[in-house]
């Protein structure tokens, strides 16, 4: 895992403006919330009995609030065995006081990789948990075969969590140890935007709505990143209210590290080239649509300070603002969370030394530069 | 990683552990330091994660090879942070890690140790540096190309041969 304490958070508003919160505290996963745009929480409800939780940047709990009452929380937790691990969901109906016991999701017990979880709740209250998993490279090496990279599981819960359904495999061939996008199409259904290795053993991205894909797609990124390691680095993902979908991700092109943006149509054709974010020191990116705006952040790191940096763009990314630094920490820190209520943006970050901030990013301040 | 998972690690491989190298933190400053201790000598720096199923191969290959060749300095730092230092230990001596230069990511941002080591690197693992004797160096993400390793190999090894053909 990561270096340093696990200090990354889910977030996410419910629909009363309240942020609500889900993070280790002492070991223990446990939600609050807070009423004043994160200067202060609520005292923590732990989620469930103690038990080994994934809290690095790419690999965090999650939240979600349906109707005020009723919230989600789905977590990877590891087992001893390398690279392995269990997906869990708990949820509390009584406006988080208490949570229910918790579900292990995937449905196949071994001790293997299944991890990387990404929560999805749609408006018609469907929920989705897709993850990374290896059954199927474990099946093959059993039957004295090999299989490229690792393969994307999903479950559907359609009864408010109280349980799921059958697992399904969504896509073979994932990359083991990036995590997975996910985001609302415009019919309220998950879209996926993922890390995926092809035959000939680059690692670009695959897009696609959550179901069972018959075939390959075409490739969403176009680096052609050959690499045979773990980029610890996934890619983030929002859907505009015109249902194009807009995508940021890591790779290394001519030699170079960074950051690549780009918009695709809803039926998946790409609406123009890939171009490059930040610097070569550029990772770990979060991208929002809020209304009409497209926001988009990242880490960075200055030679002193790892900062974080956001670009705007008010015509559906075709032009962008100037990056302006809205935090930075001198120690280590959480990778960057987007998250917006009403038309309203904020960056949501954890760090060492500073600890968690919830930061406005008022429109009329990314004009500024 | 969390406390449970790191005690079942010293359980299961308590015995490898106590055979294990002692770690050393890896801060900032220590690279530049790690450069200045090596002036004029080629090295092997390998940079490795517990959470990375591509750094097992990479470590058994380099485990190899520092078998081989008794006289290379192979450089070995996990990125993971000093809370995992049991896993990491107990992981280098079960892929077959003996008394080398270990060390592990500690006391400042893991941003900046990266940034300290190289730039242009993007934190992807296994990452592995072949320095030479000026410190201009070929680096790569994943397993050392052999062919790369074997030239490396030729050019600074004590007796100019390559004596490990399967890298």
């Amino acid at each position: 895992m990561h270096p340093h304490p696990q200090m990354a958070a889910g977030v996410a508003f419910d629909a009363d403006g309240t942020l609500w919160r889900v993070r280790l505290a002492e070991g223990r996963l446990v939600v609050d919330k807070s009423v004043d745009r994160g200067a202060t929480f609520s005292a923590p409800v732990a989620v469930a009995a103690p038990e080994p939780v994934a809290a690095d940047g790419e690999l965090r709990p999650e939240i979600a609030v349906v109707d005020r009452d009723r919230v989600y929380v789905a977590w990877t937790s590891p087992i001893p065995q390398p690279y392995a691990g269990h997906i869990r969901f708990a949820r509390s109906l009584d406006g988080g006081r208490s949570f229910e016991a918790p579900l292990t999701v995937n449905d196949n017990p071994d001790p293997i990789t299944h991890r990387f979880q990404a929560l999805h709740v749609a408006p018609d209250g469907r929920i989705t948990l897709v993850w990374i998993d290896k059954r199927d490279g474990e099946q093959a090496k059993r039957s004295g075969n090999t299989y490229r990279g690792a393969a994307l599981y999903y479950a559907i819960s359609d009864d408010g969590g109280a349980s799921f359904k059958p697992n399904v495999r969504f896509s073979p061939h994932s990359c083991e140890c990036c995590r997975i996008a996910l985001a609302s199409d415009i019919d309220g259904r998950p879209v996926a935007l993922w890390r995926h290795v092809f035959a000939d053993g680059s690692r670009d991205h695959l897009l696609a709505r959550v179901a069972p894909l018959a075939e390959e797609p075409p490739r969403a990124t176009e680096e052609h990143w050959q690499i045979n390691a773990c980029p610890h680095n996934g890619p983030a993902l929002t859907v505009a209210a015109d249902g194009n979908r807009h995508g940021v991700w890591f790779a290394q092109l001519a030699g170079e590290p960074g950051l690549f943006y780009r918009a695709w149509a809803p039926d998946g054709h790409a609406l123009g080239p890939a171009i490059r974010i930040g610097d070569a020191s550029a990772a770990h990116p979060a991208i929002l649509a809020v209304g009409p705006r497209l926001l988009l952040a990242w880490k960075a790191f200055d030679g002193e300070k790892t900062v974080i940096d956001v670009i705007d763009s008010a015509d559906g990314g075709r032009r962008w603002s100037a990056p302006r630094a809205v935090a930075s920490t001198g120690a280590a820190s959480d990778h960057p969370q987007l998250v917006a209520w009403h038309g309203a943006a904020y960056l949501s970050w954890a760090s060492e030394a500073e600890g968690y901030r919830l930061i406005p990013l008022a429109a009329d301040q990314e004009r500024g530069r | 990683m969390n406390i449970a998972r790191r005690a079942a690690w010293l359980l299961l491989l308590a015995c490898a552990w106590a055979q294990a190298a002692e770690l050393r933190p890896f801060g900032a400053g220590d690279m530049t330091r790690l450069l200045a201790e090596r002036q004029e000598r080629p090295f092997v720096l390998t940079l490795w994660s517990t959470d990375c199923p591509h750094c097992r191969t990479s470590l058994r290959q380099l485990a190899a090879l520092a078998k081989a060749h008794p006289e290379l300095d192979l450089v070995v730092v996990n990125t993971d942070g000093p809370d995992e230092g049991k896993a990491v230990a107990a992981m280098l001596a079960a892929v077959g890690f003996g008394a080398h230069d270990t060390w592990v990511f500690a006391g400042a941002a893991p941003e900046r140790l990266r940034y300290e080591i190289d730039r242009h690197w993007g934190g992807e693992m296994p990452r592995t540096y072949l320095f030479e004797s000026d410190h201009r160096f070929a680096a790569f993400s994943g397993p050392v190309d052999p062919a790369a390793l074997r030239q490396w190999l030729a050019r600074n090894s004590n007796d100019g041969q390559p004596q490990d053909r399967r890298p």
